[in-house]
């Protein structure tokens, strides 16, 4: 929080008067070592709740000694200039598009986004920190999220649309490993209207089990970008995706020894209908199989309704911090790590 | 099979600790009753899992615990498994030191547990016994129990085993510092035969706590085994840090 309302303030004051990326790194350089001695002080001065179990009190003296750490993207869309000004330092990610497509990497360091690079209350920028600016005119969509949405990370080359980070979102909760999300989008031109009509599931989908991997095969389905391959089984679910209409996994690298896998088409960034689910089970050594597919097709997953409106749009799921000044916005999406 | 499983709050680690607290663990040790320092040091490693479970001031349930301690009887100091948000609101328990030393008994108390639960850890990390005694059973032979603990597997690999064996006279050489040292393999001199048979019956160290325990300042070796010598409060300190190794999300 303290992190995130310093960056707000940087947004109204230094965001406007830096030109280019060095500036950013000047200024922002200057004001991130300057506040280190404030933020210690807000961490010392922190008064724990009294009915902490002794063992956990220990365990955040411990971690206040440490300091407190986070991850941050701060950035600064200005229409009347014309420019995008983004900061950013660790793993949480920074995703561009422009003219429907992806350029990420086109315009952001690839390795710039390191897990070991965040600020500290005690430390200020631990590693580096990076900048950048950018023409508005090349970018028309902005995706900041913290890596508990790393699900999101494997939808590349697509403009995802609502309802597929709706969905995604959903899933990511799911999952074993299940972290929090923060998660903000913004989009400056047209919003890419949904289909009317999700895509149907892969026809015939087939599993076949040879002697040391499961084969998966299945009808394409017209205008497919990928296909989305899942198991499931009462552990937790897995994900793959594969641009062909069949897919291959060696027993090794199979999660568990019985369960369902399902696929479903990416139509336009789009999250198709689910194929009925092919149910396995690897019994013993040498495998005794048994295999079927479910008679009944899979349920559709309900999600929330998308709201959608002409023009420019700024939208936040979940926990994200905006300001909206005029026609400056702000985002931020910071992560309290440690 | 290969101990990646991370720990998490929806696939927590099961951790079994059994604590030999025979008479003898009142001997003392750098000064300081045995089971005294044990306690210091299983409190410093409950302490670790909570560090690993907690952000902001809230507990995840990212371990499962369960503590037995034998003696002549076996007893359970958690009444069953708890998780690691629990055992931080219960505290630490207090042990005392009774009589014999009956690992049999105790590692069966261990084998009945495991069968209770393989079945429903699915994704979870591979169990870890941590068995820690500073000296031989006084009944029956504990081998073929052990064997057959090593032998229970689930998704994420075998049921480790680890032993941390409270003696001055395992190792010829002298540990001074125990963040330099590389571990006991197959092929350390051991000058203890009680240690030997440990040695047996001790899980080679997995890749992903091998990492963990590099993070923590230790230097075990890649063939390491999950044997500690138990020579100082240091190493019987690291064999407990190392009981709660399994890498967490």
């Amino acid at each position: 929080m303290f992190l995130g309302n310093y960056l707000l303030g940087w947004l109204a004051d230094a965001g406007k008067k830096a030109a280019t990326a060095e500036d950013l790194q000047v200024y922002l350089a200057s004001k991130f070592t300057g506040v280190v001695a404030e933020s210690q002080k807000r961490v010392s001065e922190y008064i724990l709740p009294e009915n902490l179990a002794p063992i956990v009190a220990q365990v955040l003296e411990k971690k206040r000694a440490m300091g407190s750490e986070s991850t941050f993207i701060g950035g600064r869309i200005d229409f009347k200039e014309g420019n995008l000004k983004l900061a950013w330092g660790g793993d949480s990610r920074l995703r561009l598009w422009g003219k429907g497509n992806e350029v990420t990497d086109t315009y952001l360091p690839k390795d710039s986004f390191r897990t070991m690079e965040r600020w500290s209350t005690h430390k200020g920028v631990v590693g580096r920190f990076h900048t950048c600016v950018l023409p508005l005119r090349v970018i028309d969509r902005i995706l900041a999220y913290s890596d508990g949405f790393s699900r999101l990370d494997a939808i590349s080359h697509l403009m995802p649309q609502d309802s597929a980070i709706d969905m995604l979102m959903h899933e990511a909760t799911q999952e074993p490993s299940s972290d929090d999300i923060s998660f903000m989008e913004v989009v400056m031109n047209s919003v890419p209207k949904p289909r009317a009509q999700r895509a149907s599931a892969p026809s015939q989908p087939l599993l076949h089990l040879d002697s040391n991997e499961i084969a998966l095969g299945w009808q394409g389905v017209p205008g497919c970008e990928h296909y989305e391959i899942e198991y499931s089984s009462e552990n937790g679910r897995r994900h793959w995706l594969t641009k062909t209409d069949s897919w291959r996994l060696p027993f090794s690298l199979l999660p568990g020894l019985a369960g369902a896998f399902r696929i479903r088409p990416w139509v336009s960034g789009e999250p198709g209908e689910w194929s009925p689910q092919l149910n396995f089970s690897l019994a013993g050594q040498g495998a005794t199989h048994s295999l079927q597919a479910s008679e009944t097709p899979a349920p559709m997953e309900q999600f929330p309704e998308q709201v959608v409106s002409n023009g420019h749009r700024l939208e936040a799921r979940l926990v994200a911090l905006a300001v909206v000044l005029g026609v400056i916005t702000g985002l931020i999406c910071s992560a309290l790590l440690r | 099979m290969a101990h990646k499983a991370l720990a998490t709050s929806r696939t927590p680690a099961l951790i079994i600790y059994l604590l030999d607290v025979s008479a003898s663990m009142e001997d003392e040790l750098n000064g300081r009753p045995r089971i005294d320092i044990v306690m210091d040091c299983l409190s410093a490693a409950l302490q670790q899992m909570v560090f690993r479970s907690t952000k902001g001031g809230q507990v995840s349930p990212r371990y499962r615990i369960a503590i037995f301690a034998y003696s002549d009887d076996v007893y359970d100091i958690l009444d069953g498994v708890r998780t690691i948000d629990e055992v931080a609101s219960l505290g630490m328990p207090e042990l005392g030191t009774l009589r014999g030393t009956d690992t049999a008994k105790g590692f069966l108390e261990v084998e009945k547990l495991l069968k209770q639960e393989l079945p429903h850890i699915g994704d979870s990390p591979a169990p870890l016994v941590c068995h820690m005694t500073d000296g031989e059973y006084t009944d029956d032979d504990p081998e073929p129990i052990v064997r057959r603990i090593m032998d229970m597997a689930c998704a994420d690999g075998r049921v480790l085993v680890e032993n941390i064996f409270i003696s001055d006279d395992i190792l010829d050489e002298d540990i001074d510092d125990p963040t330099e040292w590389r571990g006991v393999t197959s092929g350390s001199e051991l000058s203890n035969p009680y240690a030997e048979k440990l040695r047996a019956l001790s899980s080679k160290l997995p890749e992903s706590y091998q990492t963990i325990m590099r993070e923590s300042g230790y230097s075990l070796e890649k063939d390491a085994l999950m044997l500690l010598p138990g020579q100082s409060a240091e190493l019987i300190e690291m064999g407990f840090v190392m009981s709660g190794a399994t890498p967490t999300a």
